[in-house]
């Protein structure tokens, strides 16, 4: 006798497969196989930062950003919504813990968290006039509107995350293909990859030898390069 | 995709505050406008005339419990479709929307009329200024201009001392009133009756405030511009240094993460595409939505198409629109793109070789012919020019006027405005400019019998208008569609429709059928007023 709820996960793999194809057959094929190599920019930083601090914050928002795709590519919006969401939270969370070990040890020992709130504050987050100039001070004028770029991202994520009543009618009740929910998810996701950037170029490149930042220069050129300020990274 | 409200009239009036970007200019200016002296806002279409009233109105409102000044804003949008028999007509209309507007916002703000002339029998007295107003309103339809018994609107004394008496009962400092679209730039006979009015009603209780566009001057006999009011421009200086942010603030109260992630992106090219707006949120509002990436190949395409085309759209339909004027019209295109703005070009490309200054200004002469300042007048209502000094002294003493050209205009001429654009805006200076002398051979093209715009031209422009289909208005397919359904096949049909007409013939309920004739009496507005 077969395992029938063996065969019903099966199944729904199939229906998967079949969603999978129609989101890269779709019009927003070529951007998904684009933004899939943000996957290997993360693990270049990850590369990078072995010496220099503590990095398990970092693996698991590459790991939600993978994880997010797989929903994203499968049907499964409101998953890789929750999942784009937890990696731009990651990203900040190991940006600010990096700068501080006492609070990253409380915070493995499960003492002490950091709420959303406190990564984007105006006056002590870490886009924060205050923390931007202790890194790279020529963009500290972007801070504030980083601030507004991730704060209104975190919002309209949240929307399809905690059952905004439009959100849901938009999702889909069973697994299928939804042209403009993927549209959305990569519109999201390409402003997190932008925000994440520009938090790692801030907060460490100026600490990287000129080899590293031989593998950071495309990477650097193509999401930073409309920033006249990061440009002086490799001027030379 | 982000969805903007390009304009006041579609942002809730209690909603305006949450759209405001504070500037140290515009809080000066709201200052000013909030306060016991009357000013006139100039400025052309889309600068942020009617935001900064709104926004005066609303912290007047807010504040109203500890400063007791009652806010009143009255929009004279619709005059300028008016056909009235004769000029005083005009300042019987204006003061009974002024006095129905004053009774609304009275009662909006929870004061109870006391018995004074105006709230003799309140409720029948409002009742009788709206349907005066209502009957001024449709005067304008040919052949139903009514003879207006005006016996029981009260002169301006009484509307005076009436306010003074509800403000002393309800214990109101002042009222001041914010009157937008004050005054239509092609309709002299109006601005006269308008500043009347305007001087007329002044009090220790009433502070009038306008908004009107530049190139508004016939005051009339009475107004002296020096003595009866503060002329305020306003004008957003692009080269002063918190410019672009102020502008992005703007944005950013309205654009959506995706927008504003490529705005950070890449905000080199929205500096460029602010400065090219050249003040006027209205118009970076119109070419960020054209350029969704913010990519220099999107800010090149955008630049040369809106600022080479576009922007002339609106000063090419007053042609249309207004037959009679039409050699002023086409004069002042000309003279900007054949004359101004490649003497211009050729200028500074030679300035920047040099590593000099360059230039967005020119001068006209004080002597050079009324026609032509007219034209110039009107270039300015578009925001196509802006008047920057009047009396300005060039080469051999001559005295004249330095008008700026629009820069999005200017940096349209540039092959790739997002690269070498910024280079012109970074060197402007005020310094230098070309001078156009009282005879300069480009003035002779623009041959015309009138030297002012008249009423009666307007009116047989404005006939004319009437009388074009619905689908000349700015609405939806299906609205146009449901209109000629009910035979309102012309713009005149449906103003004269009433709303039982439609409800009646479509057999929809009052909610729809006043959603359809509101949605078409405003475009029909939108359209005519333009």
């Amino acid at each position: 006798m077969g395992n029938h709820c063996k065969e019903h996960f099966a199944n729904l793999n199939r229906r998967i497969g079949k969603v999978i194809d129609e989101s890269f057959a779709s019009e927003h094929g070529a951007s998904l196989t684009e933004l899939f190599q943000f996957s290997e920019d993360l693990n270049i930083w990850l590369e990078l930062l072995s010496d220099r601090t503590d990095r398990t914050i970092l693996v698991s928002a590459i790991q939600e950003f993978e994880l997010g795709f797989q929903a994203v590519v499968g049907g499964q919006y409101r998953y890789s919504f929750i999942a784009q969401r937890y990696f731009l939270e990651q990203i900040f969370r190991f940006i600010y813990l990096s700068t501080n070990e006492l609070h990253l040890r409380h915070w493995k020992l499960g003492l002490r968290d950091i709420s959303w709130g406190a990564l984007v504050d105006k006056e002590n987050g870490i886009l924060s006039k205050v923390f931007i100039r202790a890194f790279y001070p020529e963009v500290e004028v972007e801070g504030d509107h980083l601030i507004k770029v991730a704060s209104k991202l975190y919002r309209e994520s949240s929307e399809f995350i905690h059952g905004n009543f439009n959100k849901i009618e938009e999702l889909p009740n069973n697994l299928e293909f939804h042209s403009s929910l993927l549209g959305r998810w990569i519109d999201f996701m390409e402003t997190c990859k932008f925000v994440a950037l520009f938090l790692l170029f801030m907060r460490f490149s100026k600490d990287i030898d000129k080899q590293g930042m031989a593998r950071l220069e495309d990477m650097a050129k193509e999401e930073l390069g409309g920033i006249e300020e990061f440009n002086i990274l490799f001027a030379n | 995709m982000s969805d903007f409200k390009i304009r006041t009239e579609t942002i809730k009036p209690t909603k305006i505050l949450d759209y405001f970007v504070e500037t140290k200019e515009d809080r000066a200016i709201i200052e000013r406008l909030k306060s016991d002296s009357p000013v006139i806002l100039v400025g052309s279409r889309g600068v942020g005339k009617s935001f900064l009233l709104r926004v005066s109105e609303a912290e007047l409102k807010r504040d109203l419990a500890h400063k007791r000044v009652l806010p009143v804003y009255v929009s004279f949008t619709q005059g300028a479709v008016l056909q009235l028999t004769n000029e005083s007509q005009f300042y019987q209309w204006m003061l009974a929307k002024l006095c129905s507007s004053f009774i609304r916002s009275l009662k909006k703000s929870g004061f109870i009329l006391p018995h004074t002339v105006l709230s003799n029998g309140a409720g029948a007295q409002e009742e009788y200024l709206t349907r005066l107003v209502d009957e001024f309103e449709s005067s304008w339809k040919p052949g139903q201009a009514q003879d207006v018994d005006v016996q029981f609107l009260p002169s301006i004394d009484d509307f005076k001392d009436a306010v003074e008496d509800i403000c002393e009962e309800a214990e109101i400092e002042a009222v001041n009133f914010f009157i937008d679209e004050a005054a239509h730039i092609l309709r002299p006979a109006q601005q006269r009756q308008f500043f009347g009015l305007y001087r007329d009603i002044n009090s220790p209780y009433i502070n009038c405030n306008a908004a009107v566009y530049p190139g508004v001057t016939s005051f009339g006999d009475y107004f002296q511009p020096t003595h009866d009011a503060i002329f305020i421009n306003l004008e957003r200086d692009i080269t002063s240094a918190g410019y672009v942010e102020n502008m992005r603030n703007m944005v950013e109260k309205q654009a959506d993460s995706r927008l504003l992630g490529k705005i950070a992106q890449n905000s080199s090219n929205f500096s460029l595409l602010a400065y090219a707006a050249n003040g006027n949120p209205r118009v970076l509002l119109k070419t960020l939505v054209k350029t969704p990436s913010v990519s220099s190949r999107e800010v090149n395409l955008v630049i040369k198409e809106y600022y080479k085309s576009e922007i002339w759209e609106e000063h090419s339909l007053l042609a249309d629109k207004y037959s009679g004027f039409v050699a002023f019209i086409n004069w002042g295109r000309d003279f900007v793109e054949d004359t101004v703005l490649p003497d211009m070009k050729v200028k500074n490309d030679s300035y920047l070789e040099g590593d000099k200054k360059t230039s967005r200004f020119f001068w006209i002469h004080k002597d050079a012919p009324a026609r032509i300042k007219k034209a110039l007048g009107l270039l300015c209502y578009t925001g196509i020019i802006s008047l920057h000094s009047d009396a300005v002294k060039a080469t051999r003493s001559g005295i004249g006027a330095r008008y700026s050209v629009n820069l999005g205009c200017l940096l349209s001429l540039e092959n790739t405005p997002a690269s070498t654009g910024t280079a012109i805006v970074k060197n402007l200076t005020v310094k230098r400019m070309t001078e156009y002398g009282s005879n300069h051979p480009a003035y002779s093209s623009l041959v015309t019998d009138l030297d002012d715009f008249d009423d009666q031209t307007i009116s047989s422009a404005l006939n004319k208008q009437l009388e074009k289909p619905v689908d000349f208005l700015d609405l939806p397919e299906w609205l146009i569609g449901s209109l000629k359904g009910l035979s309102l096949n012309t713009i005149k049909d449906v103003l004269e429709a009433t709303e039982e007409t439609i409800q009646r013939a479509y057999y929809v309920g009052q909610v729809r059928s006043r959603y359809i004739k509101n949605e078409a009496t405003s475009a029909v507005f939108e359209y005519l007023s333009g």
